[in-house]
């Protein structure tokens, strides 16, 4: 754009349609002031190029698409088969020539698939009757769920956690239930008085293959962050137990424990976030809550980037409720608690800006 | 419009973390690159699968030699330049493979496209554009299609084509001059529709 105006004397439209300074300032329509006013300034020097610079306008406006052919549905088969794909190289040491892979195979191969998952559930299940599991999982798109399990027990599960259990409890088992990430569990009363409980009253939650918590009709959550897991107790008793070290630890109404590494121990302050019960219409409750965890916490539900362009935001505290589970909700909250601007790039990345 | 320079170092600082291995870092890599990808590979094969394919192995690739692969401040050209090269080497290996005959394939009849094309709003324009990018060479096609459909720089489609920017400039400049010259009541009427 440094070149001089009189450059443009002899333009025709296909000159301007080809110009890169150009097809920005027609695409942006106004947005940079800079582009805005140099292409005007063009215009005001050679009043007689203005209808050229107009038409190459036009066609570049006609025919430059705005929107881009999508295809969802191969994004989601193209992943499955690099991640598929991810997985065979790493257990062959070997990198051998892999033949390549055309759909229609990779469909025979799914049905292929399907067919012998069929027959070996009818196989298992036709001699003696094995548990089922039942599993139920959240991505991280925003979304959580509300789970029953067997025994009418509640568990909210958030964002990008997995819970598995067996489908039918029977009245002697132990109830068990294995997590991945986070959850608000109410678990059902068996039995009120806690020093008396059965082995069939009791409630094992196994958390990321790490912790057992032993729950004894209970509100309580568990929370994943920064490599930690945090154990939060509403009310009731449970009792925590490390797999790996068999270190032992009760758990009392408004106490918080974490697991670091092969450590368990009991910290000294309340959890500054709480995922709340379904009882709730808000999802989190912060109390004292740093912008940087809420930032952490808006990731992992969303999988989504946060740009923070001026980082003193990082370190602001607020109090309240987020509404997590809607994207747009959270963002006008946000922006009105903490006076900002959130701006969303693009599909994957916000930015947040203090407001001028 | 080209990358907003924000995105771009977000790229930049996505590719170190995948680099190291980071499987989020990947995948929201593949997440934010993929419709992109796919529309152009698309629109330049107009083959749906093989263009599906090309990016499964690009992104296959991209894992598994992540240790040989150095940081780069830019992401979408280097990912724009070997996913063309993956879709020539898918191109050439299918065209050995397949009979001359059964190659054929013709971009109306694809049920893919008509739902895409359906799926947009500009449904007209986009299929004016197909029949008018049909008079132009296949390497005045592809510039086309990554300067206006992929966004992406004349430095970068210089960099992706190997050719110099000027050489670039050029090629573009006549795809636009043939453009006009096969569709001149095409855009005679857009114009009287704009004034």
């Amino acid at each position: 754009m440094k070149m001089s105006e009189q450059h443009y004397k002899n333009w025709g439209v296909t000159d301007f349609m080809a110009d890169p300074s150009f097809q920005e300032w027609v695409r942006a329509a106004g947005a940079a002031e800079e582009l805005n006013s140099y292409w005007q300034r063009v215009q005001q020097l050679h009043p007689e190029l203005v209808p050229v610079m107009e038409e190459a306008a036009a066609q570049l406006r006609e025919w430059w698409p705005e929107k881009i052919l999508s295809d969802p549905e191969g994004e989601q088969l193209v992943w499955q088969a690099i991640q598929r794909d991810i997985e065979t190289v790493a257990d062959t040491p070997v990198i051998a020539s892999r033949k390549l892979i055309r759909w229609p195979a990779v469909a025979a191969a799914v049905l292929l698939l399907l067919g012998g998952a069929a027959i070996i559930t009818w196989l298992q299940q036709s001699p003696s009757p094995s548990p089922m599991q039942v599993s139920a999982s959240t991505d991280n798109r925003g979304q959580f769920r509300l789970i029953s399990l067997p025994d009418s027990s509640k568990v909210m599960l958030g964002a990008n956690s997995t819970i598995r259990y067996n489908e039918n409890w029977n009245r002697k088992g132990v109830r068990e239930v294995w997590l991945r990430g986070d959850a608000h569990f109410e678990i059902k009363h068996l039995n009120t008085n806690d020093s008396e409980v059965a082995e069939h009253e009791k409630f094992l939650v196994h958390v990321n293959d790490q912790l057992e918590i032993e729950v004894l009709g209970t509100v309580f959550n568990v929370w994943n962050r920064n490599g930690r897991t945090e154990v939060e107790l509403t009310s009731g008793k449970v009792k925590l137990r490390l797999k790996d070290t068999g270190k032992e630890l009760i758990l009392r109404p408004g106490e918080v424990a974490s697991v670091i590494g092969s450590s368990l121990q009991l910290d000294a302050e309340q959890s500054d976030l709480v995922l709340q019960g379904p009882d709730h219409d808000t999802l989190y409750q912060l109390n004292n809550t740093s912008v940087a965890e809420i930032i952490d916490l808006i990731e992992k539900t969303y999988g989504k980037n946060v740009i923070v362009e001026d980082t003193s935001l990082l370190s602001r505290r607020i109090d309240g409720v987020l509404p997590l589970c809607h994207e747009k909700d959270l963002l006008f909250a946000l922006s009105g608690i903490l006076d900002i601007r959130v701006r969303q790039m693009n599909a994957q990345t916000w930015i947040f800006n203090t407001a001028e | 419009m080209n990358q907003d320079p924000t995105e771009k170092i977000v790229d930049a600082d996505l590719w170190k973390q995948f680099l190291s291995g980071n499987e989020q870092a990947f995948e929201r890599l593949y997440r934010s690159y993929y419709a992109v990808l796919f529309n152009y590979g698309y629109r330049v094969t107009s083959d749906k699968n093989l263009t599906r394919e090309a990016i499964q192995h690009l992104f296959v690739k991209l894992w598994t030699n992540r240790r040989n692969l150095s940081p780069t401040p830019h992401v979408k050209q280097y990912l724009f330049k070997a996913f063309r090269n993956q879709l020539l080497t898918l191109q050439e290996l299918y065209r050995r493979e397949l009979p001359v005959e059964t190659y054929n394939v013709t971009l109306v009849q694809d049920p893919f496209e008509e739902k895409i094309v359906r799926r947009e709003t500009e449904l007209h324009k986009a299929q004016k554009l197909q029949e008018l990018l049909a008079v132009l060479t296949p390497r005045q096609r592809e510039a086309i299609q990554l300067r206006f459909f992929s966004d992406l720089s004349y430095e970068e489609i210089a960099h992706i084509l190997d050719m110099q920017v000027g050489g670039t400039y050029k090629l573009i400049y006549r795809a636009l001059e043939r453009l006009r010259e096969s569709a001149p009541t095409f855009f005679l009427i857009c114009s009287w529709l704009i004034f």
